[in-house]
Parts: structure tokens; C-alpha cells; sequence
């Protein structure tokens, strides 16, 4: 790259990640995926409880509790995206 | 004000180990895969070689090509590294609402004797035993690891129930009528409330080396009315005069000791109990029960998960150490799913 050929801009070419990067990057994954998924929760909580009523606390989302029938459904979610980026980690293998 | 041992986590908490639970079950099919992967390339598991340090470098030579067999470490190396950092968030989301009820159980019918000459054995001095976020001496450690830990997170991926387990332990001596019982390790009192419950009339004395564990112990037998008496000691080392317990007994101590310390507990054990007295200790299975690949399996999940003594106490014979220490009538039993507990029993010659 250099100004010789200006064009070479364009599309530089840079080293980012290497070797030593990438189980870093796979620590990284796990813990969005964690992060999504206390999201993923979060949105659940806030639409059961909005099912109940329209106005809705922060101390109502805080402290909700899934009965048992909503527990199964979110664990079975949770397990699904654990299972969907773990797949894709292993190079789309059937796990 | 609520009960600190019956409240609910946050959202953010009861999501986060809902995700440890999910990681877990999620992620069961790498490890059947990885089953499978070796039974390729070792047809008899017999075969495998004695060493284990041996055997772990055969089986990662041979499984380091499969991607399966690396995310399934990665995945083991992320909850490691993140169980006790979660379980401790957790708690900081609580701790402003549960603080002034955790300290109101300071006080109650438990006696505790901090040591404030205490010197940490080098066996345990700076280990982070679990890999827990901040060892055992960080504030309030006895509430992370008790409550959270494994009451919300280990609970969920075992068959029973831990704490069942520990009254299982306790009552297999259900028939005795002791007065004076010592636990060896009390760490966070789970154990010594199974005691409680199934020696209800017995004096009930601990020794345990983390201050934290033993003020959460405190708060755990306070919240019961129970009179235990606590000691910040070593079990290799009770402050205890010769024969004046009639039952000593212990819940998964043993395997966070090396082996010559475990021969001085039941050294131990023998010396403070009375001509005649029981001894019950409980640890995990023996490596000699398990095959060379259950035995790997184990072995490795030692080796990563905080548990530099594990393999070694795995591999005592527990059976002669009691009864070199003098105890007689020894015998061993295996107990709990897929016989995760050992158990071994002897009595002080009276």
C-alpha cells in the first residue's frame, strides 16, 4: 500500500486476528452468547408480565419468577441457542 | 426482613445460571460425540496407557484434530473461568437487600472461634480451590458458594439432590445415639445441618480453615437455632484433648487435601474420638472404581476445574490409611448417583 497506487486504499490489507487470538475470540462468543440470553430472558419477563397487566415495574421484572410451564420453555430456548453457537464454533457439525 | 437463604436472584442472576444449566444439557452431545471419537481409535479402553499424565497426552494427541473435542474445552474452560464470577454477580444484586438479615445471623446460638494467629496451611494457602472468583476469602464467599454455587447452580445438573446427599452421608449412622460429634471441614455448614437433622440431640462441634466459610456456616446454624461450636482450625490439627468425641466424620474434605494430610486427619480422627467412637468419612469415588476412560474423564476435570489434590487423594487407599491410623472394622461403600460418593466407616478400638 502506498501512494504510488492510490487505488491500493481501497482495500488495504491489514492483520487483525491470528492463532493466539482465536481462543480469546471463542471466550468472547460464550460470553455474548451468556449476554443474549440474560437479554433473551429479560424481553420474556417483560412480555409475561405485560400479558397481566400494561404498567410494569422495574421490581416486577427484577423479581419475576417463571412458573414451572414457562421455565421448560425458556430452558428449552436457552438450550436451543447454546446448541445453535456451538454447531456454528464446530464448523456446523451436528452436535 | 427476607430470608437469605430463601430469596429469589434477580433477573439477570436466575438468567445467568438458568445459562449455566443450559450450557451444560446444551452441550452434552460434544461429549457423547467425543465418547464416540474415542472409541475409534481405542477399541479396548483397557488398553489405554497405566500413566495418566501418559494417558492424557495419547487421547489429546489423538482428539486435538477434532474441532468437537476443542469447542467441548473451550466450552468446559469458559464455565470454569465464568461459574464463580456469575454466582458472585448474582450476589452483588442481592447483597444490598439480604446484607442486614446475613448479619443478623451473626448472632444466635452458634459459638465461633476465629483464630487470630491462624497460619494457612501451604496446602491451601492462595489455592483457588473450584476456580471460584475470588477464592475462599473473599466477603461474604460461604453465601456465594453455599447458596448460589451449589445450591442454584450444581443443583440443577446433578440426579437428587446435594443436600440430600449429605443427609443420606449422615444418616448411615442413623442408629447411633451420639452426644458429642466433630465434622472435619465444615466448610459452609450444609453438612453439619445433616448432621443436626439426623443427630438432633447431639452437641455438634466443626473445624474448618476459611473464615468466610465458617461465618456463613454461622449464619447457616443460626437460622436453625442450633448450638454448633466452630473452630478456624485444620482438621490435621484440632485443638481438641484425646477422646472426647464419640462420632468424627466428614462430607467431601478429603480430596482438597494431599495425601499425607489426609493420613494425619485420620490420625487425627482416632485421637480425639472415644475407645469405641465411629468414624465415617465421605469423598468422592476412587479412581479405581472407574475405568481408564471414566478415570481420564475425572482426572481431567480435576485438573482444570481448581483441584490440584484431586488426583492424588482419588488415588489413596482410603480403606488402609484408616486402618493404619489404628481404626478397626473398616469397610468402604459407594453410594449416590452412579456411586459418586465413597464412603469409608471404622471404629477406635474400645
Amino acid at each position: 500500500m502506498g501512494n504510488d497506487d492510490v487505488t491500493s486504499f481501497n482495500k488495504p490489507e491489514r492483520n487483525t486476528l491470528d492463532n493466539t487470538d482465536v481462543e480469546t475470540l471463542g471466550h468472547a462468543v460464550l460470553t455474548l452468547t451468556h449476554e443474549l440470553w440474560v437479554l433473551t430472558d429479560r424481553l420474556a419477563t417483560i412480555e409475561a408480565l405485560l400479558e397481566e397487566k400494561e404498567m410494569i415495574s422495574l421490581e416486577e421484572v427484577e423479581a419475576f419468577q417463571p412458573d414451572e410451564g414457562r421455565q421448560e420453555s425458556l430452558n428449552a430456548r436457552a438450550k436451543s441457542l447454546v446448541q445453535r453457537v456451538v454447531a456454528s464454533l464446530s464448523g456446523g457439525a451436528d452436535t | 426482613m427476607n430470608n437469605p437463604f430463601d430469596v429469589n436472584l434477580k433477573q439477570r442472576g436466575r438468567a445467568s445460571v438458568d445459562f449455566m444449566a443450559s450450557l451444560f444439557f446444551g452441550t452434552m452431545p460434544l461429549r457423547t460425540h467425543i465418547d464416540e471419537s474415542v472409541t475409534k481409535f481405542v477399541p479396548k479402553i483397557d488398553d489405554l496407557p497405566e500413566d495418566l499424565d501418559e494417558r492424557n497426552h495419547y487421547l489429546e494427541s489423538h482428539l486435538e484434530s477434532d474441532r468437537i473435542f476443542r469447542v467441548s474445552e473451550l466450552v468446559a474452560e469458559w464455565h470454569a473461568g465464568e461459574h464463580g464470577r456469575i454466582a458472585r454477580s448474582a450476589f452483588e444484586e442481592l447483597k444490598e437487600e439480604i446484607e442486614p438479615a446475613l448479619n443478623s445471623l451473626d448472632d444466635g446460638p452458634v459459638t465461633l472461634h476465629l483464630d487470630s494467629e491462624f497460619s494457612p496451611p501451604k496446602y491451601w494457602d492462595g489455592v483457588v480451590f473450584h476456580r471460584t472468583e475470588g477464592g475462599w476469602t473473599e466477603d461474604y464467599q460461604g453465601y456465594v458458594h453455599g447458596e448460589i454455587v451449589h445450591k442454584k447452580m450444581v443443583d440443577a445438573l446433578i440426579t437428587g439432590s446435594i443436600f440430600q446427599q449429605r443427609i443420606d452421608v449422615a444418616a448411615q449412622n442413623k442408629n447411633k445415639n451420639y452426644s458429642k460429634i466433630l465434622e472435619m471441614g465444615s466448610s459452609t455448614g450444609h453438612y453439619t445441618l445433616a448432621l443436626s437433622e439426623v443427630f438432633p440431640k447431639a452437641e455438634i462441634t466443626g473445624v474448618e480453615l476459611s473464615e468466610e466459610l465458617l461465618r456463613h456456616a454461622r449464619r447457616v446454624g443460626n437460622s436453625q437455632d442450633l448450638s454448633w461450636t466452630l473452630y478456624q482450625a485444620p482438621a490435621e490439627e484440632t485443638p481438641f484433648e484425646d477422646n472426647r468425641f464419640d462420632f468424627v466424620t466428614s462430607y467431601i474434605l478429603l480430596h482438597e487435601t494431599p495425601p499425607d494430610i489426609i493420613e494425619s486427619i485420620f490420625e487425627e480422627s482416632y485421637r480425639v474420638l472415644k475407645p469405641g467412637g465411629d468414624m465415617l468419612m465421605c469423598d468422592v469415588r476412587r479412581y479405581e472404581d472407574m475405568n481408564k476412560l471414566e478415570e481420564w474423564r475425572a482426572d481431567r476435570s480435576a485438573m482444570y476445574g481448581g483441584e490440584p489434590h484431586w488426583r492424588a487423594s482419588a488415588q489413596s487407599n482410603l480403606e488402609k490409611i484408616a486402618t493404619d491410623a489404628g481404626f478397626v472394622n473398616v469397610e468402604t461403600q459407594n453410594i449416590g448417583h452412579g456411586g459418586y460418593l465413597f464412603i469409608v466407616k471404622g471404629q477406635k478400638h474400645g
